[in-house]
């Protein structure tokens, strides 16, 4: 572990855009998070520098993932941020191994000292499931739907020790994958054991995904975009459980999202992407403005479930909606919020939430994602920025760290960043 | 505003389950003597999980198939008895966009043949004056007939998919749009862009909609009135702002819950007391609770809950109160009481139930 951190820190003094992801851990984690209580600063689990994923469909280069950095520190939440098509699936496959041939992946990721890029896919599964593990949007096509769910944790628990440490007898392997159930909270866990996955909600299926998942102690799970097909209130539930897990067992967890309501609300650190690049990222709390005195957890506790901190939330939120344009400011002021990308700012504005009058218009922006194969030279979100100007349409803005700023790790790519003074009311039309 | 658009009364719709593998067969009631109104130029919205049967209740209302009792009033015409050309002519202006954009449009066809198919089912002859029309749909769903015409739905975004669903609902002409978990799977920007779309039709044309959504936050923009629904029973009917500031029924407040708040995280206390309920699973419609639906869930139930099925009426304290109040129907034995909130906007501390609970967990961690 000590061997990824010593070339981090190299990295960090050479390209600045790496700077916000390597002090994030060392900033924000320790006293703030529970989760991450135990030590002073928390390891990177995963650390991810430079990774680029690029197809070459009939003779054009399309860069699905274009120098992506962050690290994952363990015993936290990392959320990856983005529409369809911003890379954010694609670079958590790649890490994983799991992208078709054709996908081109250069760059570094270190997963617990081991780098995965660039490893045969036999070297590879020595790590997924022990080291890492992964769950998807839907869980009813990642099970196999003739085997009964719980011989298929077994299986999964007896194919994993085999590649290493002593093997596991069959009935202990059943012994274990119970417990599991038990774990992701399933009822009658023995009963469960024998049923087949169309026997179960969707949300039953998704846990029997989780303990899969678990079965090994991943010190990384990778959840792409695990609660999307779920019902609201199972999707609260799951995250629940998750966020549970990660306490009990404290593993990181890498979570692939396009909500950024429940990143928002799950997640310690936020990378947002845009057309394959990182436009924004850094520490949830200093992105969307928790209430500032939430120093420890019980503080949180019993200042949260009172009524106190909704009304300042809420009066926020009305405040912007009875203003004649709205604004993406209703998203970026809900709660003195410290989003400064207008990408970011626009995401937000656009969540759904309960604090917003009836039929005032949504803050949008126009248009569409550019072409991947032909990257605009300057900001990928330049035609779409109310914002933007000549420069940003000629030249790229790097992802650099925020100077100004007090919350440390916030990072953007912009020429042209919303202050935290100055209300985003403009962004509306 | 003298008469509802849309009355249904008593919808029963039930399917015959085959036992299968493990799974119980039955008669699954998948909506169980549902009743609303849509008025004219309203938006209700039905709320509710997977399996509550809030889509089946959009398909009874539109005769597809018929409801096995309960009857539907569209327009003052009695949909129950009519069939053929009769019964297309009563519904033509009633139409419906679902949730997947990609499946709901005919991959064969391109764009303005999909928007033109209704033209020529309503009878417009010429194929000139079906073009024209073609062109002023798809500008009124933010599309170009020369860009968007000719293409097919693989070729378009899920975005695009929708607003040319959007435009075909639209050339019927339609009084009443039913839009099923429409926006559910698109991308937050995208569907900001639709609801707003919707939500200019619907003051640009008069428009009323029967929205069917499993997430209240997103519902929250368009709705005039709410409906949560429940294992094939309406919990709680009301306008759509005090059903968000004062829910009555115990279910409301557990989907208002679920949502994700960007300005706090989940704390310790709300995962504890929710966390109870994590472990009761969702009931089989087959077999469904005996009296109150949702008392495996829910934290305020007793024995009268079993025995007895709560009806949906305004709840004891608005007898007295305004004509507003008695709007708002609750089908619960022990409703959340509906004092009024300090802020307008802030929801309740979801009252007694959960305050115990809250009180409980906060004593253990000190």
């Amino acid at each position: 572990m000590t061997a990824a951190a010593a070339p981090t820190a190299g990295g960090r003094a050479s390209t600045p855009a790496a700077a916000g992801g390597a002090s994030t851990p060392a900033a924000a984690g320790g006293a703030s998070t529970p989760a991450a209580a135990g030590g002073a600063t928390a390891p990177a689990v995963l650390e991810v520098r430079e990774l680029s994923v690029r197809y070459r469909p009939r003779g054009r280069v399309v860069h699905a993932v274009d120098g992506l950095s962050y690290s994952v520190p363990a015993g936290r939440t990392v959320a990856i941020i983005g529409e369809s098509g911003s890379g954010k699936t694609a670079s958590s496959r790649a890490i994983m191994g799991l992208l078709p041939r054709s996908a081109e992946v250069s760059g570094s990721a270190v997963l617990n000292g081991t780098e995965l890029i660039g490893l045969r896919d036999r070297e590879l599964r020595r790590h997924r499931g022990r080291d890492v593990a992964m769950i998807f949007q839907d869980p009813a096509r990642s099970l196999n739907p003739t085997m009964r769910i719980g011989p298929q944790i077994a299986e999964a628990i007896r194919a994993h020790r085999r590649r290493g440490g002593p093997a596991v007898s069959r009935s202990d392997a059943r012994d274990r994958a119970v417990e599991l159930l038990r774990l992701v909270r399933l009822s009658a866990p023995a009963q469960r054991y024998r049923e087949y996955p169309h026997q179960l909600s969707g949300g039953m299926r998704q846990r029997v995904m989780i303990a899969m998942a678990l079965s090994c102690s991943p010190k990384l799970l990778i959840a792409d975009e695990a609660t999307t097909a779920l019902d609201v209130t199972t999707q609260a539930q799951i995250m629940r459980l998750l966020t549970g897990l990660q306490g009990q067992l404290g593993m990181a967890i890498l979570m692939i999202s396009h909500d950024l309501g429940l990143a928002a609300s799950f997640a310690d650190d936020v990378v947002v992407m845009y057309a394959g690049r990182v436009v924004e990222r850094g520490p949830a709390r200093a992105l969307f403005g928790r209430p500032a005195a939430d120093g420890c957890g019980t503080d949180t506790a019993i200042g949260g479930s009172l009524p106190q901190p909704s009304p300042s939330g809420a009066s926020a939120g009305a405040g912007a909606g009875a203003g004649a344009g709205a604004g993406a400011g209703a998203g970026a002021g809900a709660g003195g919020g410290g989003v400064r990308m207008p990408y970011t700012s626009a995401l937000l504005g656009a969540v759904p939430r309960l604090d917003r009058a009836a039929h005032t218009p949504l803050p949008v922006i126009g248009g569409r994602p550019p072409d991947l194969s032909a990257p605009p030279p300057g900001c990928a979100f330049a035609a779409r920025c109310p914002r933007a100007d000549e420069r940003c349409a000629a030249e790229r803005p790097e992802l650099a760290e925020d100077s100004t700023e007090d919350a440390a790790g916030h990072a953007y790519a912009c020429w042209h960043p919303l202050t935290a003074s100055a209300p985003t009311t403009g962004e509306a039309s | 505003m003298t008469e509802p658009l849309l009355q249904a009364r008593d919808l029963v719709q039930e399917f015959t389950v085959r036992g299968q593998g493990g799974v119980r067969g039955g008669v699954l009631q998948a909506v169980s003597g549902v009743g609303l109104d849509v008025w004219p130029g309203e938006t209700l919205s039905v709320v509710g999980e997977t399996g509550s049967g809030k889509s089946t209740l959009a398909r009874s209302i539109m005769q597809a198939p018929p409801p096995k009792s309960g009857e539907v009033i569209y327009q003052g015409v009695t949909l129950g008895g009519l069939r053929g050309a009769a019964l297309r002519d009563a519904r033509r202006s009633m139409q419906m966009i679902f949730q997947d954009p990609y499946t709901s449009l005919d991959p064969l066809w391109p764009v303005a043949r999909i928007v033109a198919e209704p033209l020529r089912a309503a009878g417009v002859r010429s194929r000139a004056g079906r073009r024209r029309q073609v062109g002023q749909l798809l500008e009124q769903v933010g599309l170009d007939l020369s860009v968007h015409g000719r293409r097919r739905a693989r070729e378009l975004s899920g975005g695009q998919c929708q607003r040319v669903a959007i435009a075909r609902a639209l050339a019927a002409g339609p009084a009443l749009i039913i839009a099923d978990e429409a926006v559910s799977s698109l991308d937050v920007l995208v569907q900001a862009q639709v609801l707003n779309l919707l939500e200019g039709l619907r003051t640009e044309l008069g428009l009323s909609y029967l929205f069917i959504a499993h997430d209240l936050a997103l519902v929250k923009q368009v709705s005039d009135r709410v409906a949560v629904m429940y294992l094939g029973r309406l919990c709680e009917v009301g306008p759509a702002d005090q059903v968000y500031a004062r829910p009555l029924h115990p279910y409301t407040v557990e989907l208002l819950d679920a949502v994700p708040r960007i300005e706090q995280r989940d704390q310790p206390a709300r995962e504890t007391a929710a966390a109870e309920r994590d472990r009761a699973e969702a009931p089989s419609p087959v077999s469904p609770p005996s009296g109150c639906r949702f008392r495996t869930r829910c934290p305020r139930a007793q024995a009268k809950c079993a025995a007895e099925t709560p009806l949906l009426a305004p709840p004891a304290e608005a007898a007295t109160a305004s004509a507003a109040a008695t709007a708002h129907a609750v089908a619960c034995h022990f409703p959340l009481t509906a004092k009024p909130a300090a802020e307008p906007t802030a929801r309740p501390s979801a009252g007694p139930a959960k305050t115990a609970g809250l009180a409980k967990t906060t004593s253990t961690s000190q």
